[in-house]
């Protein structure tokens, strides 16, 4: 008695044939792992049920047709298809002609138990949201150093300059990247003198963004002692962690539009004090100096006939000490009143004006800043860079307070 | 608290102090020597804001040193 011996070929040959014929069209149930997307175009990945894994494969022609259902990791479907040998591996699957989604996946979830626990904590509480500060200087930045997100952030922030970046680089895929980026996170929390913390990523849709809702990276934000912007999660996309920062925008660029906007707006807010501050003491100066020289007039034009009964002499005599003591405090005082002419010229308060912003003046001078000191008919005058306009208040139409730009 | 909140809130006070002297040097009827410490104070306050918020190059520098990447 000789036993049939097969060749590999054969023997798989006839496997292929019995599996064929027996799963040729069936539905199999389980959640997508491993999911990838060939050269070709074909649709790799493996069903799972926690316990069997099935190779499954979607060539490429049904694969565009299957595009719009954005299969994904984690996804809970239901394919249609035979079971096939790949004879090269001797490797068994489905080639997959039908896919239906069906019903929530394990990560999916995972998500929504996650999201469910750290909602009941308040760890999305909007009332535990703090204001992100306006202006900065010192950001901590996590992101990865290979994605387009800290030239996107950098180049932006250029714009308004004078910022200092701590740059904590992390992965943000893969088997480390949570534990990567929570580090960091805390990290920077613990340095002294940052002021905010920007956590992102690069574009690129097709980036998994799992990490962003791993508990350990959603704590962290939420436990940081410094207030976080996240740029991670697109309007479809939300991770946890962006419900978990204080501040969520959609991309590292508005991010760093924010910051340098803070920035933009603080420096204005002081050119304007500092323009009022000149413009205030030059009233006073001018006030004072007109005020002195008219003393002073006084002073000169005395009488002496009303003095009749002091001797010409001793009224002379006096009357020169007192010309004499008035003038230099006079002098002492224009002395002090041209220091600090001199010292308001080079405080140039004029660099408002250079940027395209007027101000208005009331006829004596006074900075207006508020339409409550305005009436129609008044006349009021605009300064600008290179001059001064004459101008009469037709109408006022005063708006409630507005919340401040930033 | 710690160091960053007082240098945060610091840029506040600053602004916050320098709108009350320029508020003061604005209703006027001051004496000179007033408006002139006034006004001095209130400069000095412009030059440290202004330093606070100066546009200067991007400094970027690495959360991690060399040792720390080692010890990774």
């Amino acid at each position: 008695m000789k036993a049939k011996v097969y060749t590999v070929s054969e023997l798989t040959y006839e496997l292929r044939q019995r599996i064929s014929s027996e799963f040729d069209g069936i539905w199999v149930e389980g959640e997508i792992r491993d999911f990838k997307i060939s050269y070709s175009g074909h649709a790799h990945f493996v069903l799972t049920d926690g316990e069997s894994s099935l190779r499954c494969v979607i060539f490429a022609y049904w694969a565009k047709g299957l595009a719009r259902l954005n299969l994904r990791e984690g996804m809970k479907i239901r394919s249609f298809g035979k079971i096939d040998i790949y004879a090269r591996s001797g490797v068994y699957q489905q080639i997959v002609e039908i896919v239906v989604p069906w019903g929530t996946g394990i990560i999916a979830t995972r998500y929504e138990d996650l999201k469910r626990k750290l909602a009941s904590e308040g760890v999305f509480d909007e009332r535990r949201k703090r204001k992100i500060p306006s202006p900065v200087s010192v950001i901590g930045l996590v992101t990865s150093p290979v994605s387009a997100a800290l030239r996107d952030f950098i180049k932006t922030l250029r714009k308004a300059g004078g910022f200092k970046v701590i740059f904590a680089p992390v992965q943000v895929q893969g088997e480390d990247a949570p534990s990567k980026i929570a580090r960091a996170i805390r990290k920077l929390g613990k340095l002294k003198g940052i002021e905010v913390i920007v956590v992102t990523r690069g574009g690129g849709s097709k980036e998994d963004l799992s990490a962003f809702n791993e508990e350990i990276v959603v704590r962290a934000i939420a436990e940081s002692p410094i207030p976080v912007i996240s740029a991670v999660g697109h309007s479809v996309d939300i991770t946890l962690a962006d419900l978990a920062s204080d501040l969520h925008l959609y991309t590292p660029t508005a991010a760093a539009e924010l910051l340098a906007a803070g920035k933009f707006a603080a420096r204005d807010a002081v050119e304007l004090l500092k323009f009022r501050l000149v413009n205030a003491m030059r009233n006073i100066i001018s006030w004072k100096s007109q005020r002195l020289s008219s003393t002073a007039r006084i002073l000169e034009t005395l009488d002496p006939r009303r003095r009749i009964f002091l001797s010409r002499e001793k009224l002379r005599e006096l009357k020169k000490r007192l010309y004499l003591a008035t003038m230099s405090a006079v002098e002492s005082k224009k002395k002090q009143v041209s220091a600090l002419k001199m010292q308001l010229a080079a405080l140039n308060p004029l660099a408002v004006l250079d940027r395209g912003f007027a101000l208005l003046l009331s006829e004596d001078g006074k900075l207006l800043d508020s339409t409550s000191k305005l009436q129609p008919g008044q006349k009021i005058s605009a300064l600008m860079k290179d001059g001064r306009v004459k101008m009469e208040v037709l109408e006022i139409e005063s708006k409630k307070k507005q919340e401040n730009i930033i | 608290m710690s160091p960053r909140r007082s240098r945060k809130t610091s840029f506040e006070d600053k602004m916050a102090r320098l709108e009350a002297i320029v508020e003061e040097l604005e209703k006027g009827g001051l004496e000179l020597e007033k408006a002139i410490s006034l006004f001095k104070e209130g400069t000095k306050l412009v030059e440290e804001l202004s330093e606070m918020l100066r546009d200067a190059e991007i400094e970027i520098e690495n959360l991690y040193s060399e040792d720390d990447l080692n010890g990774d």
